[in-house]
């Protein structure tokens, strides 16, 4: 399906073109990114310049990208990456596979998750924050209390993702496996996951994000390792003229989010490209 | 010198794990003592991260542990609260605390024992100290008695830096609440100064050279002037891993002393130590100040003189002999 044609009228803006220039095609949306990007940059670079933000107290966009620039030629700055994404991964798998386990358990039997879900809704509204002491006592500063943090953040919401994922299974077709004789665990790999695989999907790139945060917040608090978090620490411990570096590593956790969480949409939309959401989407984004 | 501490509540969370680990029957200490002579011992030493653990970057630096039988782990942690509860989970032996937080979690009923010095102990002039109480420019503050009806910003309220300015300010007639304490990191109070967010601040080196520079005046150094001499902060491990590990206690007692020693005499080296630790730059490094007297004995009546203050603020309930808070042949 596509849109009439309408006569090109350069240099003037009709109504709605603005709209269709949101629509162009890939090149069109990446440059779109690439300026705001160049505005956020510029509006910050500004700010420094003008003496809004002073140097001592808030370091220039120059400065930080400049070292940002220097420390990507630096061990330093892989070694944390690969501190930071080690924690990151044990703690999403295991708190990820504990979840899928638990949360199909739940989501089969209404009797089930009647009863567990109030637990559930208690547990998930617990901040991180509030049990690192706890992990810290019981783990020290090690690898072992940031993944155990990190499960224990992207259990819940996932949890709760997988149940109403499983939960929203045709009955009909449950039905329809049970009756042809297909063992549960055939049925939970051929019905139940890719039946909730988009629920679990949405929850999975959620959760990557919220693995990441409290990964590097376990580190800026708990200390130990040498991950983003304790590059941090250690700078904002340095005083003003390390600034430049706590704002580098800042702007690397940022740059990991946006690609750990553009990979698990990526994968999404690569693994479900046969499910009825994903092919919706691209049905609106053909319009 | 920054001194960070504890809430009331971090050193209860603190006590109810321990009684937990103790009742799971897992007594951490992961420390070996009973390594050959010429084998050192591997040993984890928490820290935070600032200029006056110039003593201990020396002497791991320079071989001083070595010397005395000790392989010598550092850990960054952000506050001594944290340090504790990594000596309580036993991947640390020995870590960094201030003489608040060693009174709360003893108190809480952690029984956690001063060692030895991080680098000396609190000098009495005001030229080697680096914590400052300061008023924001235009604030009108020109003596602590002009805090009444002000907000000062303090890293934690009940650390050293915020007893210090109550002990001040009942000396200069003020009530606990006619003035108002607000928590907030050091490097965010020169902004929060020249906004008027807080009237003054006790805060401390490098982040005061920006305060004074956007036109803050100093008031007073009130570690120097209420706690000259005192041990404000130290080298401590649980007494559980002392009572099992006195060798390497001694060992590591007789290597601090050694060290600040060695650090007094070559301070420019031990300023320098400063730039890979503190990921500093060496012209930085040079002009940190060191605040310390440089005398590694341990003073036990300042120790019980800042818990009095303690007490007569409502921190904790009853002053703790400080000799059952320091190693015996420590004192």
């Amino acid at each position: 399906m596509r849109v009439p044609a309408t006569p090109a009228r350069p240099r003037v803006l009709a109504p709605g073109s603005l709209a269709r220039l949101a629509r162009g095609g890939a090149a069109v949306k990446l440059g779109w990114r690439l300026a705001v990007l160049a505005a956020a940059l510029g509006l910050w670079q500004g700010l420094s310049v003008s003496g809004v933000l002073r140097a001592d107290e808030f370091p220039s966009m120059t400065s930080s990208v400049a070292t940002l620039w220097h420390l990507l030629s630096s061990s330093v700055l892989w070694t944390a990456v690969g501190g930071t994404l080690a924690a990151w991964a044990i703690g999403l798998l295991t708190g990820g596979v504990a979840a899928v386990v638990a949360g199909t358990l739940l989501g089969l039997s209404s009797f089930a998750y009647r009863s567990a879900i109030p637990v559930i809704e208690f547990f998930k509204t617990i901040p991180v924050v509030a049990i690192l002491p706890i992990a810290l006592v019981l783990y020290g500063p090690t690898l072992r209390e940031r993944y155990v943090l990190v499960a224990f953040a992207v259990f819940w919401p996932l949890v709760i993702q997988v149940i109403y994922g499983v939960r929203s299974i045709d009955p009909t077709v449950l039905d329809t496996a049970r009756a042809l004789k297909v063992g549960p665990v055939r049925r939970f790999f051929v019905v139940v996951l890719p039946s909730a695989a988009p629920f679990i999907a949405t929850g999975l790139r959620v959760a990557a994000a919220v693995a990441l945060i409290v990964d590097i917040v376990a580190e800026l608090i708990g200390g130990g390792g040498n991950g983003i978090g304790v590059q941090l620490l250690t700078a904002q411990n340095s005083g003003p003229t390390a600034y430049p570096q706590m704002y580098a590593y800042i702007l690397v956790a940022g740059l990991l989010g946006v690609l750990l969480a553009g990979s698990f949409g990526l994968a999404e939309r690569q693994l479900l490209h046969w499910h009825e959401t994903q092919r919706n989407i691209r049905l609106s984004h053909a319009v | 010198m920054m001194l960070r501490a504890t809430t009331t509540a971090g050193a209860a969370a603190l006590a109810a794990a321990t009684l937990l680990l103790a009742a799971c029957g897992s007594s951490g200490s992961s420390g070996n003592a009973s390594g050959t002579a010429k084998k050192l011992v591997n040993v984890d030493v928490g820290y935070v991260a600032y200029s006056d653990d110039d003593a201990l970057f020396l002497a791991i630096q320079d071989g001083i542990f070595a010397k005395h039988g000790l392989n010598v782990t550092l850990t960054s942690q952000a506050n001594p609260i944290d340090v504790v509860s990594s000596m309580v989970s036993g991947t640390e032996q020995f870590g960094f605390v201030t003489t608040p937080v060693l009174a709360n979690v003893n108190s809480k009923g952690t029984p956690l024992k001063c060692v030895s010095t991080v680098d000396g102990n609190q000098p009495t002039q005001t030229s080697k100290d680096g914590t400052m109480l300061v008023a924001a420019k235009g604030s009108g503050i020109s003596s602590v008695a002009g805090l009444r009806g002000k907000k000062i910003a303090t890293v934690q309220t009940t650390s050293l830096n915020s007893l210090s300015v109550e002990v001040l300010a009942k000396q200069a007639g003020l009530s606990p609440g006619s003035y108002q304490f607000v928590q907030m990191p050091f490097p965010q109070m020169p902004a929060a100064l020249s906004q008027g967010n807080v009237q003054a601040a006790v805060i401390t080196s490098p982040f005061v050279n920006t305060a004074i520079a956007e036109g803050a005046t100093v008031i007073d150094h009130p570690n120097v002037e209420l706690f000259g001499g005192a041990t404000v902060t130290c080298m401590a491990a649980l007494s559980s891993y002392i009572g099992k590990n006195a060798s390497v206690v001694a060992d590591f007692h007789a290597a601090v002393n050694e060290a600040v020693a060695y650090a007094e005499a070559h301070q420019s080296a031990a300023k320098a130590s400063l730039v890979k630790y503190l990921d500093i730059t060496p012209a930085v490094a040079q002009k940190q100040i060191l605040t310390t007297d440089w005398n590694p004995n341990l003073n036990l009546p300042s120790i019980n003189q800042i818990e009095s203050d303690m007490v007569a603020f409502g921190v904790i309930k009853k002053v703790i002999p400080a000799s059952s808070m320091v190693w015996s042949q420590a004192g």
